[in-house]
């Protein structure tokens, strides 16, 4: 997992993939590293991640559904009412999910295999449509285009600034949640990359070392 | 801050510290408490309203000048809910108006860094609290109703609710001013409230979900120092404790049916003995051998066909012939009746009873006399088990005040707690 | 999800009342026919044999003994 020979094209410190992650932001100058094949280059350097108060920490540890997982990268976004961090996990059986992180509450989603596609149009889902995901009837509870801030860590994508990602959030009535993720390349948002998974509290995950705050014993 | 993404990923390993800044307006000194989240801050002094720019500082968004109010729980003080620390870091007061009534409420917007936040509800109407939080879940609309977490929720109430008064940080972007629809559904002791406002991509809805909370749980847990309110009337998510617990119901339906069974299969009254006195004879004393096989009750009946406005008196003992032993009783037996400007009227009957309780086993003479009054023939028929009715009514009276009247008090309770729905 | 609080506990008088109400039944069952708890037993005393007077109905044979009473509640 960890190459020694890869460094950061920019001030040479030793950058670590993990995974399958195709960017790193290097730890010390904030470069976007880009990995392809046995190449490595730099895409440009990435605003700094704004603290927003979360408890968790890149390198965390944790679990969910008694699969371990670590925290290896963050993606923090902004749209019309704030910021928020997705953070990248990667499973101790060799999978990957995010958990979103918006003010207080975490929801952990994995992707699931892309079934119909008909009806996920990002133009066809407004707040209160119903969708259909996972055997399970959805309703939408927040679309956006939210712009990328910042980045930390490894990441499955090309974290370059500047990209918009358009998403629609679902819900039902018994905390199944779902994302979905229309890419760049997509550029008529009609086919969706489908995240499914749940809300969780944060003492459920387990997760080691939290984030210190002056007032508060953790 | 913005410098290198190096110093970036290392500060969070540092503890997020507490800023103070000054409010641009009125210089009053804000400290800041949710270590970057606020996406807007309301000087608790002056009113004027902060909002954090494009690099994450806070600039002025609306100047302001108003008072600041006392409130129930004072900013920045801290409590243990459910075992969690909480610290209040936003009041808002917001009102409906009903009939052109005012009904205002506080909210107290609780954190904590590792637990997310939560909302204290304090209605200033009824002095009702809930604590609730963000729902995450969609509730499915099922007519006027809201299925959420396998629970219905029925509506309660639905209103407009308006800002009135905002202090402190809050991580959404409140104004005074600010108009929300609102709807209420409980299965209490629990809530759902929806809050609609309009927003660029459709209406937008905000929901969360309460539960009671008992204002002695938190004087408890905070120590206001203000005076506390009784509540008035029945609060809407105020657990009934009337509500009749399965075990309850099954218990008190379980002992009806013992009851009626168990009485059912008792062996039923005996007659023991039949004797006609004749008129000749009515003033001779009757004896009789009598056998108890267990402890009963013993009912000694005497019946004078054709009194007609009379009376008659009889003297009688039931006898231990082994002990010697006695139990004595007498019986009167009066008939009157008349006409009476036309109506008839009737006093009395042409029989009495006397029941003999708890007489034990064994062999008795049983001996009655006339005693005064009409000498008519008279008929005796003595019965044993016959069942005494005070016991029907012990079990009819615990039935009604420990089944029936719970179930009623618990319908009473509510029906108050809808008279302030909208479906009262 | 929220936790809700823990319902009230049930007011100890509909404790009560139940544990009356089992008492009532059974009562009603092992003793209703009896009144061993409830019932009036009526005046107790000693009798005596009475002077032998038979006639053709037949005799009292006793009296009641112990002064005062004589039959009647």
């Amino acid at each position: 997992m960890a190459d020694p020979s890869i460094h950061c094209p920019e001030c040479g410190a030793p950058a670590t993939f993990r995974g399958t992650a195709i960017s790193v932001v290097c730890e010390y100058c904030g470069s976007t590293i880009v990995r392809t094949g046995a190449d490595v280059r730099l895409i440009g350097k990435v605003s700094a991640v704004l603290d927003q108060g979360s408890p968790i920490l890149l390198g965390g540890r944790g679990a969910f559904e008694r699969v371990p997982f670590e925290i290896v990268g963050r993606l923090q976004l902004r749209h019309a009412r704030g910021l928020w961090s997705e953070w990248y996990l990667l499973f101790a059986d060799g999978s990957d999910g995010w958990l979103a992180d918006a003010q207080g509450s975490y929801y952990l989603v994995r992707k699931v295999a892309a079934s119909d596609p008909r009806g996920l149009e990002f133009g066809h889902l407004w707040l209160g449509d119903e969708a259909r995901l996972q055997e399970r009837s959805l309703r939408v509870v927040e679309r956006r285009v939210a712009t990328y801030q910042g980045a930390e860590g490894s990441l499955p994508f090309e974290a370059t600034p500047e990209r918009g990602y358009a998403s629609v959030d679902l819900m039902d009535e018994d905390g199944r949640f779902a994302t979905l993720d229309y890419s760049d390349d997509d550029a008529a948002r009609e086919r969706p990359v489908v995240y499914f998974g749940r809300a969780v509290e944060l003492p459920e995950l387990g997760l080691r070392p939290l984030r210190r705050f002056e007032g508060w014993d953790g | 801050m913005a410098e290198g993404q190096g110093a970036a990923s290392r500060l969070f390993r540092e503890p997020g510290k507490v800023e103070s800044i000054q409010c641009p307006r009125c210089g009053g000194a804000i400290t800041l408490k949710t270590y970057g989240a606020s996406e807007r801050v309301a000087c608790p002094f002056c009113g004027s309203l902060l909002g954090p720019d494009e690099s994450g500082a806070l600039a002025l968004v609306q100047a302001a000048s108003r008072k600041r109010q006392a409130t129930t729980l004072a900013l920045h003080r801290r409590g243990v809910l459910d075992g969690i620390t909480w610290e209040v870091i936003g009041i808002c007061v917001r009102s409906v108006v009903v009939d052109g009534e005012r009904y205002p409420w506080e909210e107290f917007f609780l954190y904590n860094p590792y637990r997310g936040f939560r909302w204290l509800v304090h209605s200033l109407s009824d002095h009702h609290w809930t604590f609730g939080q963000t729902l995450d879940a969609a509730p499915l609309q099922d007519g006027g109703s809201l299925r959420c977490h396998g629970r219905d929720f029925a509506h309660f109430q639905g209103g407009q609710a308006t800002v009135d008064y905002v202090e402190g940080e809050f991580t959404w972007q409140v104004e005074v001013g600010d108009v929300a629809g609102t709807d209420d559904y409980v299965a209490p002791p629990l809530a759902i409230s929806l809050e609609f406002t309009k927003g660029p991509d459709g209406q937008e809805v905000n929901r969360t979900i309460q539960r009671h909370i008992d204002a002695r749980e938190v004087w408890r847990a905070f120590e206001p120092r203000g005076p506390k309110f009784a509540p008035v009337g029945v609060g809407m998510v105020e657990p009934n404790p009337w509500r009749p617990r399965p075990w309850f119901l099954v218990a008190w339906v379980a002992l009806i049916i013992a009851a009626a069974i168990g009485f059912a299969l008792q062996a039923g009254s005996k007659g023991l003995l039949e004797v006609e006195v004749p008129g000749e004879a009515a003033s001779m004393p009757v004896v009789q051998p009598l056998h108890l096989d267990g402890p009963t009750t013993v009912e000694v009946e005497i019946r004078v066909p054709g009194l007609s406005n009379q009376w008659a008196y009889y003297e009688g003992m039931l006898v231990d012939t082994a002990s010697e032993e006695a139990i004595g009783f007498d019986l009167e037996v009066s008939y009157y009746s008349g006409i009476d400007g036309g109506e008839s009227w009737s006093e009395g009957a042409d029989h009495a009873a006397v029941v003999l309780a708890d007489v034990p086993a064994g062999d008795y003479l049983l001996q009655i006399k006339y005693g005064s009054g009409a000498e008519l023939g008279w008929d005796l028929r003595v019965t044993r088990g016959v069942f005494l009715v005070r016991y029907g009514l012990l079990f009819a009276l615990a039935v009604l005040f420990g089944f029936i009247l719970p179930l009623v008090l618990g319908a009473l309770f509510e029906h108050r707690r809808w008279l302030n729905s909208d479906h009262a | 999800m929220m936790t809700p609080p823990p319902p009230p506990r049930t007011p100890i008088v509909v404790h009560v009342a139940l544990a009356i109400g089992a008492f009532a039944a059974a009562l009603l069952i092992l003793d209703g026919r009896r009144g061993w708890l409830l019932g009036s037993s009526g005046e107790r005393g000693d009798v005596e044999r009475a002077a032998a007077a038979p006639t053709a109905r037949g005799a009292a044979v006793y009296v009641w003994g112990g002064g005062g009473y004589h039959g009647g509640k």
